[in-house]
This record gives C-alpha cells, sequence and structure tokens, in this order.
C-alpha cells in the first residue's frame, strides 16, 4: 500500500515535473516503420492518435489486474507506412526485440496501444507504446509466445 | 420359420455398456483435469517471469554504466547528452522495477522469498530517491545529481544479485515440481489405462458370454426345428403307411370274407350232405384266416404302441417245440415237403421264456419256409450261441426255397414286405408276420437274423436270451392243468349279458353244446336284477351294453358282499382287446378276459381256468390254439 501511494505521488510528479521532457517525446518521431528497400514512415503521437482507435481490456502478465489498453490497429500502423514483408520485428527502447509474423497483425486486432487507461504511458509505465494482443476477446492468444511478442517501450517496427 | 424382426437388447449387456460408457466418460473427465493440471504446471509464468528479473539486474547494470559514464564526463554539452541518456537509462531501469512489483507473475516468485521482497523494496527506494533528486530544485538548476544517490545505486548491487539468483533458484525448484508432476501424471495415466483395460476385459467377457448364450440358444432352435422337420416328416411317412397299410388290409380282409360270404350263400341253398359240410369248412376257413389277420394288426398295434406284455415263465423245451411239429409236418408233407425238427442235446430241458411269443414266432418262420418252398425241405434246428455276456437260445428254420436277393432282404421284415412283387399273388399274406416275428423277437431281448441266396434257399435264425430255469419244480404247473385227472363234467348255471342279439344265440349255442344251463339278459341292470334272485357259477358280461355296462355291472356285484354273487367268478366279453381295458377289467373285480369272437373251446377253456368243475369238460375239447 506504502509502494502503491509512493508510486502514485512519484507518476504524478513525473507528469507535473517533466513537462519538457514528455512534450519533446510526443513532438519527436515516437515510433518509426522501416522495411527493406521501402521508404516506411515515421509516426510522432499526434499521427498515432489519429488514425481509428481501438481498446482493449486485458489481463497480462505485467499487472496485478485488468488494464485498459487504446491505440490504432498494427495492421493500420503498417499500411499507413506502406510496408509489406514477412516478420515485423519490434524494438524497444530497452533494446528488447522480438519478431512477429507479419500475418499477426492480420490475422489478430493487435493494437499498438499509446494510452493505458486513456492516459498516456510514461516509459518507466512501458510507454510511450505498447505493442498489445487482443488476449481477453481471443483466449487462445494467452501463451507466452504472444507474450513476448507484446513490447512495450516500443520505438521502432523492422520490417523483413 | 419366421423369426422375430426386433430384437431387444439383453439387459445384462445394455447394463454393462451403459456402466463402461459411465466409467469412461468418468475416465476422460479424470483425464481432462490432469490435462488441465499439468497445463497449470507446465504454464507456470516462472521462467516468462525470471525474464523479469534478469532484465531488472541486465537494466541495473547499462544504468550503473551509464551513470559511471555521465560522472566522467566534463561540464557542456556533452554532460547534457549523457544526463538524457541517464534519464531514458533511469526510467527504464525504473519501468523494470515497477514491473516487479505490479506483475502477477514476478510478485508471486518473489513473495515466499524474503530476499528478494527486500530486493524490490530496496529497488523501489531507490527509484523513490532518484525521483526527488531529479525533482529536486538544485538538480533543475545545476543538472547535477547527489553523490550519494550513486553510492545508493552502487550499493543497490547486492540486492539486485539476489534477485537474479533468487529467480534461478525458482526456475529450478519449478522445474523439479514440473518434473514430478509429469511423473505423477504419468503414473496416474497408467493405472488410468489399466482400469480401462480391466473394464474393456470384463466389458468383452461379458459380451462374449452373451454370444455363446446366444450361439447356444441358437442352435438349440435350429436343433428344434430340423427336430420338428425330421418330426413333420416321420409324420408324414406314417400317415402314408398307414394308408398303404389301410388300402393292404382292406384287400386282405375282403379275400377271406368273399370266401365266407361266398360259401355261406352256397351253403343256404344247398340240402345237407358231404358238400355241405365242405362249403362250411371252407367258410370256416375263410373266417379263421380272417381272425389271424386281425389278431396279427392287434399284435402289431399292440407292439407298436408298446402295449405289448411278455409273461416269461419257466416252461419245458421239448412242450415248447412239440406243437410245431404236431401242426407244421402235416402243412410239409402236405406240399411233397420233408419236414426235420431237431433239439440240440446241449439245450437246457426247462428255460424261462413267453410260451406262447416264441411259438407265435416260430410257427410264422416255418409257415414261411413251407409257404415259399416248392420242394425239398423244411428243417428247424434248436441249438444255443455263445453271445457277449450270455449264451442265447437259437432257433434256425432253414427252407430249399428260392431265396432272396440281397437287395429285397435289406428290407423284408418291413411292413407288407414279401420276397418278390410277382409271388405276391401266388402267396397269401397280410405281410404283417416278419415284422411282428422281430419285434416280437427284441422284446424278448433278442433278434431275428436272416440270410440267403438266389436258388440256395434260405435261413431265419431267432436268437433269444438264454435264461435256464434251474429245477423241475418251476417247470409250469399248467404243463399238467389239462390232465385227465380232472373232476367229472357238471353243468354249470351261467349267466350271459350281453345288448347283441346274435352274440347272445351264440353264446347260448355255445354253453348248450358244452352242456352247461344259460341265463340270458340284454344289460347290466337285467345281470343285476338275475344275480340277485339266483347263485351262478360264472357271470359272463358284455363291457358295452346300454344302461349299464360291464364294468359297473362288476362293481356293483363287488360292492354288494350279501350279494349271492359276491364271489361268483367274472369274465368280460368284448371285442375290445387292449391291455388296458384288461386292466379296467381286473380293477372293476373282473376275474377273465374272453376276446370276442370266442370260439366254443375258448369259452371251455376260460370256464375250465375259472371254474374247477369245469376243467374236465374242457380237456376233451381243447385243441392247439393255433389249429388255424
Amino acid at each position: 500500500m506504502k509502494l502503491a501511494r509512493r508510486h502514485l505521488l512519484q507518476a504524478t510528479a513525473m507528469a507535473w515535473g517533466l513537462p519538457m521532457l514528455a512534450r519533446a517525446q510526443a513532438q519527436a518521431a515516437m515510433l518509426t516503420v522501416s522495411g527493406p528497400g521501402q521508404a516506411g514512415k515515421a509516426f510522432d503521437m499526434d499521427a498515432l492518435a489519429k488514425m481509428p482507435q481501438h481498446h482493449q481490456t486485458n489481463e497480462t502478465p505485467w499487472y496485478n489486474k485488468a488494464r485498459k489498453f487504446s491505440g490504432p490497429l498494427l495492421r493500420d500502423v503498417l499500411n499507413a507506412a506502406a510496408v509489406k514483408g514477412k516478420l515485423i520485428r519490434a524494438v524497444a527502447l530497452n533494446d528488447y526485440r522480438v519478431d512477429i509474423p507479419f500475418e499477426d497483425a492480420f490475422a489478430h486486432d493487435v493494437i499498438v496501444a499509446r494510452l493505458l487507461d486513456d492516459q498516456p504511458m510514461a516509459v518507466r509505465d512501458k510507454g510511450p507504446l505498447f505493442v498489445m494482443y487482443p488476449f481477453s476477446t481471443k483466449p487462445e492468444l494467452r501463451k507466452p509466445i504472444y507474450f513476448s511478442r507484446c513490447a512495450w517501450q516500443l520505438k521502432a517496427l523492422e520490417i523483413s | 420359420m419366421k423369426w422375430p424382426t426386433r430384437v431387444l437388447p439383453n439387459p445384462r449387456l445394455l447394463l454393462a455398456g451403459v456402466l463402461l460408457t459411465a466409467l469412461l466418460g468418468l475416465v476422460a473427465v479424470m483425464q481432462w483435469h490432469q490435462g488441465q493440471l499439468v497445463f497449470k504446471v507446465m504454464m507456470t509464468s516462472t521462467d516468462f517471469g525470471s525474464n523479469y528479473f534478469y532484465q531488472a539486474g541486465f537494466e541495473y547494470l547499462r544504468l550503473r554504466e551509464t551513470w559511471a559514464r555521465y560522472r566522467a564526463v566534463q561540464e557542456g554539452p556533452d554532460k547534457a547528452a549523457a544526463l538524457t541518456e541517464l534519464r531514458t537509462r533511469f526510467e527504464v531501469f525504473a519501468s523494470r522495477v515497477n514491473v516487479l512489483r505490479e506483475s502477477n507473475t514476478t510478485a508471486d516468485m518473489a513473495s515466499e522469498d524474503a530476499v528478494m521482497r527486500g530486493a524490490i523494496t530496496a529497488a523501489m527506494a531507490f527509484v523513490s530517491q532518484a525521483d526527488d533528486a531529479f525533482a529536486a530544485e538544485e538538480h533543475a538548476k545545476s543538472g547535477t545529481l547527489p553523490a550519494a544517490l550513486y553510492e545508493a545505486l552502487m550499493l543497490l548491487d547486492q540486492p539486485i544479485r539476489a534477485l537474479t539468483l533468487g529467480a534461478t533458484h525458482k526456475i529450478n525448484e519449478n522445474a523439479n515440481a514440473r518434473v514430478e508432476t509429469v511423473h505423477r501424471q504419468n503414473r496416474w495415466g497408467v493405472a488410468l489405462t489399466l482400469f480401462l483395460c480391466v473394464l474393456t476385459a470384463l466389458f468383452a467377457g461379458v459380451a462374449l458370454n452373451q454370444l455363446r448364450h446366444q450361439r447356444t440358444r441358437q442352435r438349440g432352435l435350429e436343433a428344434m426345428a430340423a427336430e420338428m422337420r425330421a418330426a413333420q416328416l416321420s409324420a408324414q411317412a406314417a400317415s402314408q403307411a398307414k394308408s398303404t397299410f389301410l388300402a393292404n388290409m382292406s384287400h386282405e380282409i375282403r379275400t377271406p370274407f368273399h370266401g365266407l360270404l361266398g360259401m355261406l350263400a352256397m351253403a343256404e341253398k344247398e340240402p345237407p350232405g358231404e358238400r355241405l359240410s365242405k362249403y362250411l369248412q371252407t367258410a370256416r376257413a375263410s373266417a379263421d384266416h380272417l381272425l389271424t389277420l386281425l389278431n396279427d394288426i392287434l399284435d402289431l398295434s399292440r407292439l407298436e404302441s408298446g402295449q405289448m406284455h411278455l409273461n416269461p415263465q419257466p416252461a419245458l423245451m421239448s412242450e415248447v417245440i412239440q406243437p410245431v411239429t404236431l401242426l407244421m409236418q402235416p402243412l410239409a408233407e402236405n406240399k411233397g415237403l420233408r419236414f426235420a425238427l431237431r433239439l440240440e442235446p446241449d439245450v437246457p430241458q426247462c428255460c424261462v421264456l413267453d410260451t406262447t411269443r416264441v411259438r407265435q414266432v416260430v410257427f410264422n418262420l416255418v409257415g414261411n419256409a413251407i409257404k415259399f418252398s416248392e420242394r425239398g425241405q423244411v428243417s428247424v434246428t434248436v441249438g444255443l450261441a455263445n453271445g457277449p455276456g450270455h449264451g442265447w437260445l437259437q432257433v434256425a428254420v432253414s427252407d430249399t426255397g428260392p431265396g432272396i436277393a440281397p437287395q429285397v432282404l435289406a428290407q423284408l421284415f418291413q411292413r407288407f414286405t414279401q420276397g418278390d412283387g410277382s409271388l405276391q399273388r401266388k402267396h397269401g399274406g397280410a405281410g404283417l408276420g416278419l415284422q411282428i416275428s422281430r419285434e416280437l423277437a427284441r422284446l424278448m431281448g433278442g433278434d431275428i437274423e436272416a440270410r440267403s441266396q438266389l436258388g440256395a434257399g434260405s435261413v431265419f435264425t431267432l436268437r433269444l436270451p438264454l435264461q435256464p430255469a434251474h429245477s423241475a419244480q418251476e417247470a409250469p404247473a399248467n404243463a399238467t392243468a389239462l390232465s385227465p385227472a380232472s373232476p367229472a363234467p357238471t353243468a354249470l348255471r351261467v349267466l350271459v349279458a350281453d345288448d347283441n342279439e346274435v352274440n347272445r344265440l351264440y353264446m347260448e349255442g355255445a354253453l348248450n353244446l358244452l352242456q352247461h344251463q344259460c341265463t340270458l339278459v340284454d344289460d347290466g341292470e337285467q345281470a343285476l336284477q338275475a344275480a340277485s334272485a339266483q347263485r351262478f357259477d360264472v357271470i359272463f358280461l358284455d363291457l358295452h351294453m346300454p344302461q349299464r355296462d360291464g364294468f359297473s355291472t362288476a362293481t356293483a356285484l363287488r360292492a354288494n358282499l350279501a350279494g349271492l354273487n359276491a364271489h361268483t367268478p367274472l369274465v368280460a366279453l368284448t371285442a375290445d382287446v387292449f391291455d388296458d381295458t384288461r386292466q379296467r377289467c381286473i380293477a372293476a373285480g373282473m376275474n377273465a378276459f374272453l376276446a370276442k369272437p370266442a370260439s366254443p373251446q375258448d369259452i371251455a377253456r376260460c370256464l375250465a381256468e375259472r371254474v374247477p368243475q369245469a376243467r374236465a369238460q374242457a380237456a376233451p375239447l381243447a385243441q392247439p390254439e393255433l389249429a388255424s
């Protein structure tokens, strides 16, 4: 309890104490999508927010309760970047890398979450972007392989 | 045969099937449950969760490295870039610490481990401390961070190490737990499979048993159907045989009747004299032939219905054989045949046998031999033969007749079979003789065999089990019954009750011939009246009469103990000669049984047997029963 309260204080402090950094992050390219021999595209937060938004409320291994994730569909992002390939390599701020089959984006409503419980995600809350599979509507996805594909602190998608 | 189209399932099999299905369902549920358990164990997020501890450790090291670089960089634009880099690494590290705190999986792993919990708390304390430092006014102004914070970061080394080690231990523990669970599951699986094997075997056993029952039942039904078919065929054959029998018999009976009626018609118009006597003799011969025929039919009927009863008595062999010579020799000589009878010396003097029946068979065999032989001789040899367990008495009758072809020989003992169709006209006869003879022989425990060759005559051999009588005193008393030492003749008072006028007239004539006093009545009631008025020496009762039949009359006479005729010999007089009728007569209190038609000799013999005073008369009149 004590810890939770302190965390809340921290989050408030950060949102309040680091407006410049948050703004800078919002303005800078949040997500780059690139492919071999393809132009690719860089998205900032506004661009992602203008795309059709989808919501999922999922229980995940990373939180002790169901959380609401909101953001555009991964396939919309890929289409917007006009890239095609077989694999999507998701790269995170912490240099986490994972390969997502290209067809996953079309077989499932995978989203690039930018809001957690309708709030922007700080880096320490696994923000700013979080690849999320529809675990609540497709329980069969609740397997380590799909959890491992949920890259958080996402910064780039490399198509190959 | 029509089989039921719908077969109801056997209730036991049905029950077994339902039980097996239920058990299999239960097993499936158990297996599913076990599978879930395995899945749960296998899906334990320890591996997944442990990753976060390692990631946290890794990010801790990167943070330390970045921080060291930041400290080393001199003031200037590089310092600002290094600070930005430090902030990013710190935020990433903070996110890692948050995951450890927030994630179910990591919380589960750390919950049982105080060191791990302590380490997470320490990391969070550091994050909090760093946040405070980043937010401090001093930092905002100068971009510097307190040296104590770096110290604190360095001190976090041990707790972070404890976290990664703890995660490693947890992985090992869980791996061990998984192996054990899988082993346990495996054992359960094997046990379940064995259980299923036993169940299946049991069910198979029940099913096989059922199948066997069904097969047995089916075989039973098939056997029954076959029996029924056989019975049907046999019934048809029997019916056919009866029809043939009737046809033959009506022909056979018609022939002597024709002779009888023809002779009687001529006798009516003939004045007394030698020719009349000749006619009457021929009529008599025809009637006798008819009687023989009827007796044969009766014998056959008794044999077939199992009502023929033997009466074995000790008898002198010489007396059994003697009438054969007496009667058959004249017949043979009439045809110009020689006749020889030889009684072997080793044959016991006295044997136990049914004299009447043995004679009947021998008469038949010898009669046939004479009938079918045109010349040469007929010889009869009475001897012994060895048999299994006991000796045989053997009577061989050989002739010099035409002989019998092998195929005919095979069916010789069947009804209406005569050696040759062409001979049938030549040699009259109902064809019942051999069948009766063989069945009588078999009834007596023996048999008849025939050997023959065409043109070389035939030998018919009667074999009977040899039963020597031990002493002379077993010799029959009736051998001397008709001795001349009987008392003088006496006129008897005889009552005859018969509803048929012809029978009454005949009985009156016969009894008058025998010089007895005769009272005639029409039925049982009149018989009782007559019997109450006078004492009789013997009473003849017809069995079938109106008002009161013979049985009832006999019962009434016997019941009236004070009556004049309570102990008078009662003789049943009837054409109904079956054994059960005899039994009923005895049961009703009658003493004897006289079969119609009865000759005066028969009547005399009957009276002689039942009434002592009549014996003397019987002797001169008595003739051998087979004189016909």
